[in-house]
C-alpha cells in the first residue's frame, strides 16, 4: 500500500537504468534525442549522484573584507520522470536537460579517467541552477550561460533566453567547456577552493583568462570531438576550433588596453580561440588521444606550479607562456606540429623561444 | 483555477434578518497556472475550466457580519486543463517534432466566504486539489502533485444574473508554491 501510494504521488519512480537526454548520435554525428546509461546519477528525482548533485536557487556571496565567494546551498531538485521499461523518460523540457547535463558531466570525467593525472579530489563538482548572484564581476552574466565560479567550485546553470534544440546545460561540448575552468582552477592552484591563480590587479590576468577559456575550449572539444561544440546551441559565435583564429587578428589584445571601473572591458574569447585552435591543429595530426590529454595536463599543472613558485614572474604575455612549456613537454614530432601551428597563429604577436632554436 | 462567486444579493443587501438561503452558480474561466519545472522553474500552463458553486449566507448572528456586509459560505468545485509547449530537439519519434507539450488536468474543492455590501465583492477561498500533469517527448507521461490552495476573488456582477470574476492565489504542492490566476464568466440561478 506504501509502495502503491507513493508511485500514485510521484509518478512511477523506480529505479531506471537508462535515461532519456540529448546526446550525441555517433551513427549520425549529430545531436538526438537517446536513451543512455547514467550510472553515476543515484537519485535522479533530486539529481543526486557521485559526479555532485544540483541545487535549485541558494545564494552566491561574497566577503566584502577578504574578497572570497561563498555558496549557501538552494534546496534539491525535484525531477518528473516516469520510468517505463527501465528508462527514466522525462515529463518536460527542463528534466530532458537535467538528464542530459548529468550524461554530459559523466562523459567528461570518463574521458578524463583516461589520462595518466588522478583528478578524483575534483569530484564531487555541485551545480546551482539560477541562484542568487552577490558578486558583481558574476552578475554580469549573459542572462542564459553556464559557468564555473573558482573557490566556491560549482557550476551555475541559468535558465535559456531563447530556447534552442540544444541547451547550453544539455550540450555535451558546454558541458566539458565548464568542467575545463574546474579542471583549469584545479591543476594551476593545487586544488577546488584554492585562491585564484592570479590577483585580479595582476598584469597576466587578461592573457591567463584567454589560455582559461581556450583550454576550456579544447576539453569541450576532446569531450564532444565537435570543433565548434558552441553552434550547436548558440551558432552566431565564432568559437569554432577548426576556423582561421589567429592572435594577430584579435584586438584588443592583452596589455593594449586598461581596464576601466569596476568591470574589466577586455574580452578573453578572441584570444581564448586563438590558444584552441592552436591545440586543435595539432591534435588533428596526433593520432593518440590520451596522450594529448595527458600533455595539455602536464602542461598546465607545470604552468601553474611556475607561477605560484615565482619561476615565471607575472607579466603582460603570462597566458602566451604557457605554449613554452608546452613545447617544453612535447616530443619530437609534437614539438614539430607545434611550432608550426604557434608560428602560423601567433605571428608577430608571441614566438616560442624552443621553437627558433 | 476558478473562484468565482456568484453575486446572490437578493436578500442579503437587506439589513433585515432573512432566512438560510441556497443559491448556486457555474461558469466557465480562462486560467494560468504556474507548474514548478523539473529545473525548478515556472512553467505556465494557459487554458480553460468549469466550476460550481453553492452558497449559503451565513445568518445574522454575527458582529463580523455587520462590518463585512453580509458574508456568504460557499463551497466550490472546478476543474480545469491547460497547456504548454517547449522547444526540444527536433525527432521523428515524438508526437509532435521540436514541441515537447505539456499538459495539467486539475479537480479543486474549495470553501471559502465571500464579502461585501455592494455590487463588488471579495471571496476568501481555501481548499485542496488534486493535480495530475502530463507531458513526454515519445511517451506518454504523467504524474500526480496534490496541493493545498488558497486564493482571492473579486466579483463584479454584470446584468442581472451573470457576473465576471478575477482570481488569484497560490497552489502549495509537497515542493514549491505555483500561482495561478483566473478570468472568469458565469451565471447564478
Amino acid at each position: 500500500m506504501i509502495f502503491w501510494t507513493h508511485t500514485f504521488l510521484m509518478g512511477c519512480t523506480d529505479s531506471p537504468t537508462q535515461f532519456q537526454v540529448i546526446d550525441i548520435d555517433s551513427a549520425v554525428e549529430d545531436y538526438a534525442i537517446l536513451e543512455r546509461e547514467i550510472p553515476s546519477l543515484s537519485n535522479p528525482q533530486r539529481m543526486e549522484g557521485t559526479l555532485g548533485n544540483l541545487y535549485v536557487g541558494g545564494t552566491i556571496g561574497i566577503d566584502l573584507a577578504s574578497s572570497e565567494l561563498s555558496y549557501q546551498q538552494g534546496r534539491a531538485l525535484h525531477v518528473d520522470f516516469q520510468t517505463k521499461n527501465d528508462t527514466a523518460y522525462p515529463l518536460d523540457r527542463d528534466g530532458l536537460i537535467a538528464f542530459s547535463y548529468y550524461a554530459h558531466l559523466e562523459d567528461t570525467v570518463a574521458l578524463l579517467d583516461t589520462s595518466e593525472r588522478n583528478l578524483d579530489d575534483i569530484l564531487p563538482m555541485h551545480s546551482a541552477v539560477s541562484p542568487l548572484i552577490a558578486d558583481l564581476t558574476l552578475s554580469f552574466l549573459p542572462m542564459e550561460n553556464a559557468a564555473y565560479v573558482p573557490t566556491v567550485h560549482h557550476f551555475i546553470l541559468l535558465t535559456d533566453a531563447i530556447p534552442k534544440g540544444v541547451p547550453l546545460a544539455a550540450n555535451k561540448g558546454v558541458v566539458g567547456h565548464e568542467f575545463g575552468h574546474a579542471l583549469f582552477h584545479y591543476l594551476t592552484t593545487g586544488g577546488t577552493t584554492t585562491p585564484r591563480l592570479l590577483d585580479v590587479d595582476a598584469e597576466g590576468q587578461d592573457s591567463v583568462y584567454s589560455l582559461d577559456e581556450g583550454l576550456a575550449d579544447v576539453l569541450g572539444y576532446l569531450v564532444s570531438n565537435r570543433p565548434n561544440f558552441i553552434a550547436d546551441s548558440l551558432p552566431e559565435q565564432d568559437r569554432a576550433l577548426d576556423s582561421e583564429h589567429l592572435a594577430s587578428d584579435v584586438s584588443p589584445l592583452p596589455g593594449d588596453e586598461m581596464d576601466e571601473g569596476l568591470l574589466s572591458l577586455y574580452d578573453p574569447y578572441p584570444l581564448g580561440s586563438v590558444f584552441a585552435a592552436t591545440v586543435w591543429e595539432v591534435d588533428s595530426q596526433h593520432d593518440d588521444r590520451t596522450r594529448m590529454l595527458n600533455w595539455l595536463l602536464d602542461t598546465t599543472k607545470e604552468f601553474g606550479r611556475q607561477i605560484s613558485s615565482g619561476e615565471r614572474p607575472d607579466s603582460v604575455d603570462l597566458g602566451m607562456q604557457w605554449l613554452d612549456i608546452w613545447v617544453d613537454g612535447a616530443t619530437e614530432s609534437e614539438k614539430m606540429w607545434a611550432c608550426q601551428a604557434i608560428a602560423s597563429r601567433w605571428d608577430g604577436v608571441y614566438e616560442v623561444a624552443a621553437c627558433t632554436e | 483555477m476558478y473562484r468565482i462567486i456568484s453575486l446572490l444579493m437578493v436578500g442579503f443587501v437587506s439589513s433585515t434578518p432573512v432566512l438560510a438561503t441556497t443559491l448556486s452558480a457555474k461558469g466557465i474561466t480562462l486560467s494560468t497556472l504556474g507548474s514548478s519545472s523539473s529545473l525548478g522553474f515556472q512553467r505556465y500552463h494557459h487554458g480553460i475550466g468549469l466550476w460550481s458553486q453553492r452558497c449559503n449566507d451565513l445568518k445574522n448572528t454575527s458582529s463580523f457580519k455587520n462590518l463585512s456586509g453580509n458574508p456568504i459560505s460557499c463551497w466550490q468545485l472546478d476543474s480545469q486543463i491547460g497547456l504548454n509547449t517547449q522547444t526540444v530537439l527536433e525527432t521523428e519519434e515524438a508526437l509532435w517534432s521540436g514541441t515537447l507539450l505539456t499538459s495539467h488536468l486539475t479537480l479543486d474543492l474549495s470553501k471559502g466566504i465571500v464579502l461585501g455590501e455592494g455590487d463588488i465583492k471579495i471571496g476568501l477561498f481555501t481548499g485542496v486539489g488534486g493535480d495530475i500533469h502530463f507531458g513526454g517527448i515519445n511517451q506518454f507521461i504523467w504524474t500526480i502533485k496534490p496541493s493545498l490552495l488558497t486564493d482571492i476573488q473579486i466579483h463584479v456582477p454584470i446584468h442581472e444574473k451573470n457576473l465576471l470574476s478575477l482570481s488569484g492565489g497560490y497552489r502549495f504542492g509537497l515542493h514549491r508554491a505555483n500561482p495561478s490566476m483566473t478570468l472568469g464568466w458565469g451565471t447564478q440561478w
